[in-house]
């Protein structure tokens, strides 16, 4: 949490990551001359600016404290890291673009190693009549994407950040984006994997094609944040580009209208590739920032993309767009070709950075509730707003019922945070009570740690935390995330600045 | 038990909850946590994974369409439900769920969910773990747990329904399970026409295959015989017209029905199935596109990583310590251990 008891840390980044604690010294500088006897010196840092820069990732939590930041270049240097962690028992966090909202990219724990994937950025090998393609973790998901599109296809989760998110890190996420309503998310696009096991080992789990063979190993180990081990190679598949598209923009006077339309649409039996809803906040901050188009007298605006063959997008737009209007929209509008259906996107994927004209800082949660739910769960998140006298900009994935109410504040303002969390915290308990989930795409990270046992029952976690056994037996991989067993991100860090010798 | 959208003599709404959870803890009693207990499904698949130790107790999962949702495009339903009554309580609102639709009338949801085997409409449709939202099991130590929830979206935890589908009940039986559905489409066409065949210039690629995955934007499936190519195409009816017609220069004409899957399957390369069945040397039914074929023998013994294999092997040994659940069965019974050296095989 920003500038919360642990914010103070960071000033010292330099000197923890050289294991100022005396008792620590000497081992801090063996596994350093270790790595950099392997990796060589400029691939090894443990100076100030990048123990700051790797400390956190884009989501609020501020508890982070690297003690050494490695970049692999291969599966085995990766390797050599976690083994030489083994050896001193140090704890080792995987990073991708560092874009997670949830703070799973967070280094807990005693002076933890990171390993900044980004520099495994090699697409391996594209198999057009196999549809994968094998990808190191740090390849990022739009540059994938571009690689596909002269061949006919694309990788098909498109999370909004899909210009700075790795494949790894979309892999340990479970990625979502507009486009998995129909194509689904991540797990369903990842075929196979090398990874490499917290004790060092590697494995490769997942084909190519057919059968499981054994447990579904890369079913568990897809979403899993991070630790069950560090993924060095993925293979994901191809989905080919669709013939026909047609992007419309509905509008209309309520949220309430809106969000029913959504849910008219699903129940008549279409499954659109998208349906994006964004309410007159966020229509305002995203026509002042990149003039996409959208109508600003409208309370709400619903973008929804239909693909396939083209009779049946013809046929599917004529009919949507009837049901648009029947529920209630004021105007809907076709994309009239791909500059435009362009425009009407860029809109929505700059929704974020727009933002920033209205409030420096923002919180964008993240929960899925039943899509009958959402008109309801909607109404609750704008009152609990209301109450804590924040801005509420809502753009969400309302075909999937993904919710990501936006809480827009400034953080220099005393105690802002705060209410920030107590309402976030809310509108958890509201999607919950309508039946939802704690997460539909950015995952538990540190931030929802705290919330799983409003979801799940001691017996749950219990047999959640069996699996993290298994295969981290030690603990070492990204620990103090996701389940709230055992010691927490924030109780590692506490425990991290006790002065030496208190536990003595 | 009846889904609630039927106006069946059933319990109504507000009993069939409790009714349904009666059920689970009945399920749960009956497993128990201390004897060796084996889950019967419709033993459709009674042969695969291992033999069944006929001296254990023996156990089925609750039955019933618990809840119909068109509207969230989803169903619960308990694991003991023949797929034969899933599909029509779905049939009845239009929907279809990734499950095999050819099965056999005995065979059960929680059955082919613990084998975990794809059916005909697997290209289209994915693999049935896909489609599995949310999952109620039974612990080896005879507790209620559950993973998941009944939305189409969730990254909220360890997802154990991954680990449960196809893990033929070896980690723990599955009561409830809340699946994914799809609407079926309006216009459903098998086309049947000439045999695949292998470029002698690069024998590893089915060429034909490619061709065809790349003239039709979204087949449905895609089924080779030794002497045949099936073809099924769905979706809107000028569409499923115009492809036709496009397969109808390559020699293809409509036929009623595509070939049944036969008994045994063998892995392999996504687009190499062709190659594979003819090198299965007997007679066979591929899954173009996903990597399967199906035969009348037995194909090489499937291959695991050794360390993946050791992972499989802690996970039963931790989730079910005194070997109660299933006992006899193993997912790694007729597989080969590869060793690391040869784990390029893959990549
Ligand atoms: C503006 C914005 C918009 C976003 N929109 C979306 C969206 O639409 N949909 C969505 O799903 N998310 C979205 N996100 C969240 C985020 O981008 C995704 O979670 C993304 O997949 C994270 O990728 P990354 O490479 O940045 O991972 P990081 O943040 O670096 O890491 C995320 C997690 O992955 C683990 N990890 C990374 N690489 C590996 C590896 N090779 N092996 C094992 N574990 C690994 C890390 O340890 C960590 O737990 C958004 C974020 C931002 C800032």
């Amino acid at each position: 949490m920003k500038g919360s008891r642990h914010g103070s840390t960071k000033e010292n980044g330099e000197n923890a990551a050289l294991g100022q604690a005396s008792g620590h010294t000497m081992a801090v500088d063996l596994l350093i001359r270790e790595l950099e006897e392997s990796l060589g010196q400029d691939r090894v840092r443990a100076d100030r600016i990048e123990i700051g820069l790797f400390s956190g990732d884009a989501s609020t939590f501020d508890l982070g404290q690297a003690g050494l930041v490695c970049m692999p270049r291969t599966s085995s240097e990766v390797q050599t890291i976690i083994e030489a962690c083994n050896r001193h028992q140090r704890p080792f966090v995987a990073r991708g673009g560092g874009t997670g909202l949830a703070g799973g990219a967070i280094p807990c724990g005693e002076r933890p190693v990171v390993i900044a994937l980004s520099g495994m950025d090699q697409i391996l090998e594209v198999d057009v009549s196999a549809r994968l393609a094998w990808v190191e973790p740090g390849v990022i998901n739009l540059d994938l994407t571009r690689h596909l599109t002269p061949l006919g296809y694309h990788f098909a989760p498109d999370p909004s950040s899909q210009q700075a998110s790795t494949l790894g890190g979309n892999l340990a996420n479970n990625s979502g984006g507009p486009h998995c309503l129909s194509y689904g998310v991540t797990n369903a696009h990842i075929l196979a994997m090398e990874l490499v096991l917290p004790d060092g080992s590697v494995a490769m789990i997942g084909q190519d094609g057919g059968d499981a063979v054994g447990y579904d190993l890369r079913g568990i180990v897809v979403g899993s944040e991070g630790m069950l081990g560090v993924a060095t190679k993925i293979a994901v598949k191809l989905t080919p580009n669709p013939p026909a598209i047609s992007t419309l923009l509905a509008s209309f006077p309520t949220v309430r209208q809106a969000a029913s339309a959504v849910t008219s649409v699903i129940a008549n039996g279409y499954v659109p590739a998208a349906i994006e809803l964004m309410d007159r906040n966020a229509v305002k901050l995203i026509e002042d920032f990149v003039h996409a188009g959208y109508p600003r007298d409208a309370e709400a605006v619903v973008l929804l993309e239909l693909d396939g063959l083209e009779a049946g997008v013809t046929a599917t737009t004529k009919e949507v767009s009837h049901l648009m209007t029947g529920a209630g929209a004021i105007s809907v509008r076709c994309a009239a070709d791909d500059a435009e259906r362009m425009l009407l996107w860029k809109g929505r994927k700059a929704a974020f950075g727009a933002i920033s004209q209205a409030q420096p800082d923002y919180y964008l949660h993240d929960t899925v509730v039943p899509r009958t739910r959402l008109v309801e769960v909607l109404d609750e998140v704008y009152r609990i707003a209301e109450k804590y006298e924040l801005m509420v900009i809502n753009v969400f994935h309302a075909g999937d019922g993904n919710l990501h109410p936006i809480l827009a504040y400034d953080a220099r303002e005393k105690g802002r945070l705060e209410l920030v969390h107590q309402a976030g915290r809310e509108i958890v308990e509201a999607s919950l009570a309508a039946g939802g989930v704690l997460s539909g795409e950015h995952g538990i990270g540190v931030e929802k740690q705290a919330y799983m046992s409003l979801m799940f029952s001691s017996i749950d976690l219990a047999q959640q935390d069996l699996v993290r056994t298994v295969f981290d037996p030690e603990r070492l991989s990204n620990p103090g995330k996701v389940l709230p067993t055992g010691a927490t991100c924030a109780e590692l860090q506490y425990m991290n600045h006790v002065p030496d010798g208190v536990w003595a | 038990m009846a889904p609630k959208h039927s106006n069946s003599n059933h319990p109504s709404k507000g009993d069939l909850p409790r009714t349904w959870a009666a059920q689970t803890l009945a399920f749960a009693a009956a497993v128990g946590d201390t004897r060796p207990v084996t889950c019967v499904g419709g033993q459709t698949h009674w042969s695969l994974a291992g033999t069944a130790d006929s001296t254990a107790d023996r156990v089925s999962a609750p039955s019933g369409v618990v809840d119909v949702l068109p509207e969230e495009m989803l169903v619960r339903v308990g694991a003991g439900t023949p797929l034969v009554e899933l599909a029509q309580a779905l049939f009845a609102v239009g929907q279809q769920v990734c499950l095999p639709q050819d099965a056999d009338p005995l065979a059960t949801v929680g059955g082919a969910l613990a084998v975990g085997h794809g059916g005909r409409l697997q290209l289209k449709l994915g693999p049935p773990r896909d489609s599995v939202m949310e999952v109620t099991y039974i612990t080896a130590q005879g507790q209620i747990s559950k993973s998941g929830g009944p939305v189409v979206k969730n990254v909220s935890g360890f997802d154990m329904c991954r680990l449960l589908v196809g893990s033929f009940g070896t980690l723990g039986f599955i009561s409830e399970v809340v699946l994914r559905a799809t609407p079926i489409p309006a216009v459903s066409q098998w086309l049947v026409g000439p045999p695949q065949a292998l470029d002698p210039q690069t024998p590893e690629v089915d060429q034909s295959a490619t061709s065809l995955q790349t003239l039709l934007h979204a087949p449905a499936s895609l089924l080779y015989t030794p002497t045949q190519t099936y073809v099924l195409l769905e979706g809107h009816a000028m569409d499923v017209k115009n492809e036709a017609t496009m397969l109808g220069t390559q020699g293809f004409e409509p036929v009623s029905q595509g070939p049944t899957l036969l008994p045994h399957r063998i892995s392999c390369r996504r687009g190499q199935e062709y190659r594979a069945g003819v090198d299965s040397g007997v007679d066979f039914v591929a899954l173009g596109g996903v990597g399967v074929v199906t035969s009348t023998h037995p194909g090489p013994k499937p291959r695991i990583d050794s360390v993946a294999a050791s992972l499989n092997r802690r996970l039963k040994q931790h989730f079910d310590p005194t070997g109660r659940m299933n006992p006899g069965r193993d997912v790694l019974a007729g597989t080969v251990e590869t060793d690391s050296a040869a784990r390029g095989t893959l990549r």
